[in-house]
């Protein structure tokens, strides 16, 4: 006599997603076994039971509460690209003009802060490299274009200064880029606050937990990836990636967070600690939100 | 600056998204009209709790608000804002994830039957109860069968649909349907039928494989 066969291979056999084999198999035994079958009816109850749940109505004034919270997200986009401050709107500008964006009130205000200050930080990671390059007596014109010239640490490798963080985020394949947006959004006061100068003062420049140690293989995994590509990652998150295929946990990950081409929004990689890219998404700027 | 000749409430879905990216200020509220009774359907059935549905919707719409360029037209509105509101649920279902994620043992089986004999006495139509029984239930599954479940059986969409919320193939949407059927199933096989057959296997049945 065959065992019985557990709920979950019933439920397979029910979607059909058992292989020809095993398939019957199971249907063999399920059509002589009348405590298999039952079970068989009895999962089919379950769709009937959930089908069956009521579901409380819309609550009164919940459509009310999100017109209020469109008009005032209306208001802060408005406001945002009001101009103010002549440098924001010269910098806002000249980032708009590459964005595919109708809308007017285009990209939120913090962007061009962020251009900036990842400018500023290649510029003073060039210059670390410089001090460092003089202290080795070697030529330092070399600092940014052979990386593996410099010396030091890991780091030392990147011509610039990424902002390096470990949120403790799993991304999902499914919510990658909805994740690297609120990453990019929470990441937004450092560079925000603090210009492109103010920097120069060291790398804490992270509104997350203290930047953790950046892992041996950052940089030279960032280096393999882009190629003649010379863009590099302006945010590092050291999290874990669970692709989506059901059952995956989150593995060990490193997501990097480009500036896309043409400045509008950001490209996102996840690769793994062997530097094979396990996924992508873009984010675009305004799904990061202005900031406040 | 913009003409706008139709009225937004004549047009399809993507005009009115498309409008709403080029700065009409009412495009959005009438996709917010359109669509946020189902939405609110979803967003209950995927948490349970009105509170926490509530803030997923807002937060669904106003990303939706602010993403809309993200939209790029090969998706009906209506699957792209399932998506985005199944998100929102799935980030509030994350933080609220503090309590220990490891379901199944007699303690848990022990409450809820408690809890299921407590309701049969004195409410007339047994609802509610069930209601709170399937939701707890459903409590302890993994998100993504959850959500699979919640589609599929709780709101009847073809498993083509729920894939294409779900940017996953069909066949995952049906292995996470099952997977999540067999386990939800010594929770909720109180709730099946008057005369629950005796020899059925005991709960546990099923829930030891997985």
């Amino acid at each position: 006599m065959t065992s019985h066969v557990d709920t979950e291979t019933l439920a397979l056999l029910a979607e059909g997603l058992l292989e020809d084999g095993e398939e019957r198999s199971v249907q063999a035994h399920v059509s002589e076994c009348a405590q298999c079958s039952d079970q068989l009816v009895a999962l089919s109850d379950v769709t009937r039971v959930l089908a069956e749940v009521p579901a409380p109505p819309i609550p009164d004034g919940l459509a009310g509460r999100i017109d209020d919270a469109l008009r005032a997200e209306r208001e802060r986009q408005a406001a945002a690209s009001d101009p103010g401050d002549p440098a924001d709107t010269g910098a806002a500008d000249s980032a708009g003009a590459a964005i595919p964006i109708q809308r007017r009130r285009g990209p939120s205000k913090w962007m061009p802060y962020l251009v900036a200050a990842a400018a500023g930080v290649f510029v003073i990671g060039g210059g670390a490299a410089v001090v460092q390059g003089l202290t080795a007596s070697a030529p330092p014109e070399q600092a940014g274009s052979s990386p593996k010239g410099a010396t030091g640490g890991p780091d030392a490798a990147l011509p610039y200064q990424p902002s390096v963080v470990a949120s403790g985020t799993e991304y999902t394949a499914d919510g990658l880029s909805g994740q690297a947006a609120d990453l990019i959004a929470e990441s937004e006061p450092l560079s925000a606050s603090k210009g492109p100068e103010s920097n120069a003062e060291g790398s804490e420049n992270s509104a997350l937990s203290a930047p953790p140690e950046t892992p041996t293989g950052v940089s030279s995994c960032i280096h393999k990836l882009s190629g003649d590509d010379s863009r590099r990652p302006v945010l590092i998150d050291i999290a874990s990636f669970a692709p989506g295929d059901g059952a995956a946990k989150g593995e060990d990950a490193w997501v990097l967070v480009y500036e896309a081409k043409g400045g509008s929004g950001y490209d996102v990689r996840v690769v793994t600690p062997e530097c094979t890219e396990a996924g992508d998404a873009t984010v675009a700027p305004s799904q990061v939100g202005p900031g406040d | 600056m913009n003409t706008v000749t139709d009225p937004v409430q004549e047009l399809p879905d993507k005009e009115v998204l498309a409008r709403h990216t080029q700065g009409d200020e009412q495009a959005f509220g009438e996709l917010v009209r359109r669509h946020r009774e189902r939405m609110w359907a979803v967003a209950i059935r995927v948490l349970g709790d009105p509170e926490e549905a509530s803030d997923a919707l807002q937060d669904a719409f106003l990303s939706a608000f602010r993403g809309a360029h993200r939209f790029r037209g090969e998706a009906m509105v209506s699957t792209w804002l399932h998506r985005i509101v199944i998100n929102a649920c799935h980030d509030r279902m994350r933080r609220k994830m503090v309590r220990p994620a490891v379901p199944t043992d007699d303690v848990n089986l022990d409450l809820l039957a408690q809890q299921s004999h407590k309701g049969t006495v004195p409410d007339p139509t047994g609802k509610s109860d069930a209601a709170m029984d399937v939701h707890a239930a459903l409590d302890r599954l993994p998100a993504e069968q959850r959500l699979a479940l919640v589609l599929v059986d709780m709101l009847g969409y073809r498993v083509e649909e729920a894939a294409q919320i779900l940017e996953v193939a069909a066949g995952t949407v049906k292995s996470r349907c099952a997977r999540g059927r067999s386990r939800l199933l010594p929770y909720l096989s109180h709730l099946r039928n008057p005369e629950p057959p005796q020899d059925v296997t005991s709960p546990r049945g099923g829930g030891k494989r997985s």
